[in-house]
């Protein structure tokens, strides 16, 4: 423990010497992992959005004008006994108006001469199990009922999502190999120079009786060191860009159902993606240390 | 050398010869160097010392012939060990090999550092030893700030402070001052005393002339061309007249003044003593 805490001592000491050049590798590398995190954090919300659709309304069965009341209230009773259904509530056109507005905030003006009973009446449907095979005889029986003049479900959409929040955990992890190569490049090619300015340094200490273990420690951690700190850097950048293009995104998203709120990356995403950093740190500096490099 | 120490060959040489292209440095040398001796290996420059020296701490490999280390044959060793028989050689460089950009306190404690020592043994030692070689308060200086002779005493520091079983001095009193070389050459013969074998390699008349006690070989052209032991005058005498001059020397540094222009305090005698073992 001792030994690993003073090869801590000669990394942070190096780092200090050589500071402009960690400070551009260190950069470089924050930035290039930036790129995983945005990705990373895409993935993120569109999974959270999908999801939020699986479990929010459904499916909607919009009325016909002039639907008999009991009509629709014996097609409700139907639709709420059925065992993948776990709510049915009745939309009245007033009820329909007022949440348009709220979705529309300030710019409900865009309802002004609009009258209430513009927007048809409608049953909303929850499902037990998210969207799935479920739909199809529900659909057949909603389409059947001579009271539903058309439905709407959100199923087509939330596997456009689905589709894309595969296609974003794709190019996360397309960009994370990527950039991961680029970072190892980076921390090898940094401990490289940090080998090349102190083999004086690292000469005299063979010759005084250091092993191996005693150049390559303190330079392993360097390579830690560097991999952690773009990694916070890159992760305090993201927090940054979240906070800024967050609310911007959610005003875009807000017109959507379940749409609105985004969240950023988790606890455990967060220590994961910094051991990665750690990880990647070590093993550019491991790559500079193979064969070859004089120590 | 003291009688009670009994003579182990500690340093073997068996038919060494290193060449440098067409250049023979070391041309089949056989010598036994035995545990506590102070031999001073001489010889016009290119003769050959540095190589021998070199040899004998396994930074050099021999072309032909064996070098053997407490009964080691370094040739057998595997890469792995090389560092442990270097942590029992100490060794002064010609060009001092100091870290220039770190304090003459860090560059003295490296030996021990290397050697994972705890910081309180290092601190202490690194104390003992600077005091030694009359550097104490220019512990926080950096060692390229230092004059040349203030940089060779740093790197006598080095090589002393891990207590090694075998000290290697090139040239170790080249830019010192006849004060300064009388108490270099005082605390390696104390070391040599003390059962620590040591070798020095120089041309100084003055360190030639006062070794009184020491094994002398003289190099030309890589071989062995003279080999005195021990040295005419008596020991115990030319013992005794060192040690009067070292004190002398010792009193003299005490004037000097330290490089952060105090006066300079007298190193520790006998300096082993002061210092703790790990």
């Amino acid at each position: 423990m001792r030994r690993w805490l003073y090869y801590g001592q000669q990394a942070l000491r190096a780092m200090r010497r050589s500071a402009l050049v960690q400070l551009a590798a260190i950069t470089a590398m924050a930035v290039t992992m930036l790129l995983i995190g945005l990705a990373a954090l895409g993935s993120h919300n569109v999974d959270r959005l999908t999801r939020r659709w699986g479990r929010g309304t459904q499916l909607i069965a919009f009325l016909r004008p002039g639907a008999a009341a009991p009509a629709v209230e014996g097609l409700a009773r139907l639709l709420a006994s059925r065992p993948e259904v776990t709510l049915v509530q009745r939309i009245t056109p007033e009820l329909a108006y007022q949440r348009l507005r709220a979705v529309l905030g300030p710019r409900s003006n865009l309802l002004a001469g609009v009258e209430a009973d513009f927007f048809p009446a409608s049953l909303e449907l929850r499902l037990r199990e998210g969207l799935g095979p479920a739909l199809v005889p529900l659909l057949a029986l909603l389409e059947a009922s001579p009271v539903v003049e058309r439905v709407e479900h959100l199923g087509h959409w939330a596997a456009r999502l689905g589709r894309l929040a595969q296609l974003l955990r794709g190019v996360a992890v397309l960009t994370a190999l990527l950039v991961g190569l680029a970072c190892i490049y980076l921390a090898a090619s940094t401990i490289r120079l940090g080998v090349y300015s102190r083999r004086e340094e690292i000469a005299i200490q063979l010759l005084l009786g250091a092993t191996r273990g005693f150049i390559r420690g303190p330079l392993l951690i360097e390579g830690a060191l560097q991999g952690l700190t773009g990694g916070a850097l890159a992760l305090a950048a993201l927090y940054a860009v979240f906070r800024w293009g967050a609310p911007r995104v959610a005003a875009v998203l807000g017109a959507l159902p379940g749409g609105g709120e985004l969240s950023f990356i988790g606890p455990t995403a967060i220590v994961a993606g910094l051991l990665a950093a750690v990880t990647v740190g070590l093993i550019g500096s491991g790559l500079a240390l193979g064969r070859g490099a004089g120590v | 050398m003291s009688d009670a120490l009994p003579a182990v060959p500690v340093i073997q040489l068996f038919g060494v010869s290193k060449s440098y292209g067409v250049v023979a440095a070391l041309d089949d040398v056989s010598l036994q160097v035995a545990r506590g001796t102070l031999m001073l290996l001489t010889g016009a420059s290119g003769a050959g010392k540095t190589t021998l020296l070199r040899t004998i701490f396994a930074a050099e490999q021999p072309d032909t012939g064996q070098v053997v280390i407490a009964g080691r044959n370094i040739a057998r060793l595997r890469a792995s060990s090389i560092p442990y028989l270097r942590r029992n050689v100490g060794v002064v460089f010609q060009d001092f090999r100091l870290l220039r950009d770190c304090s003459v306190w860090r560059n003295v404690a490296l030996p021990l550092e290397i050697q994972g020592l705890p910081r309180k043994v290092v601190r202490e030692r690194s104390q003992a030893v600077l005091g030694a070689v009359g550097l104490e308060r220019a512990a926080d200086t950096m060692a390229g700030a230092l004059s040349g002779g203030e940089q060779q005493r740093v790197a006598i520091a080095r090589a002393l402070i891990a207590q090694p079983t075998i000290i290697l001095a090139d040239e170790p009193t080249g830019n010192l001052d006849p004060v300064w070389t009388l108490v270099v050459l005082s605390l390696l013969q104390e070391v040599a005393r003390a059962g620590t074998t040591v070798i020095v390699a120089t041309h100084d008349p003055l360190l030639i002339d006062r070794a009184a006690d020491a094994q002398l070989v003289r190099l030309e052209a890589g071989r062995v061309v003279e080999l005195r032991y021990p040295i005419d005058a008596p020991v115990d005498e030319a013992v005794d007249e060192v040690d009067e001059l070292g004190d002398e020397a010792l009193g003299a540094v005490q004037a000097l003044p330290s490089p952060d222009g105090s006066a300079g305090g007298a190193p520790a005698a006998p300096w082993l003593a002061a210092v703790p073992s790990p």
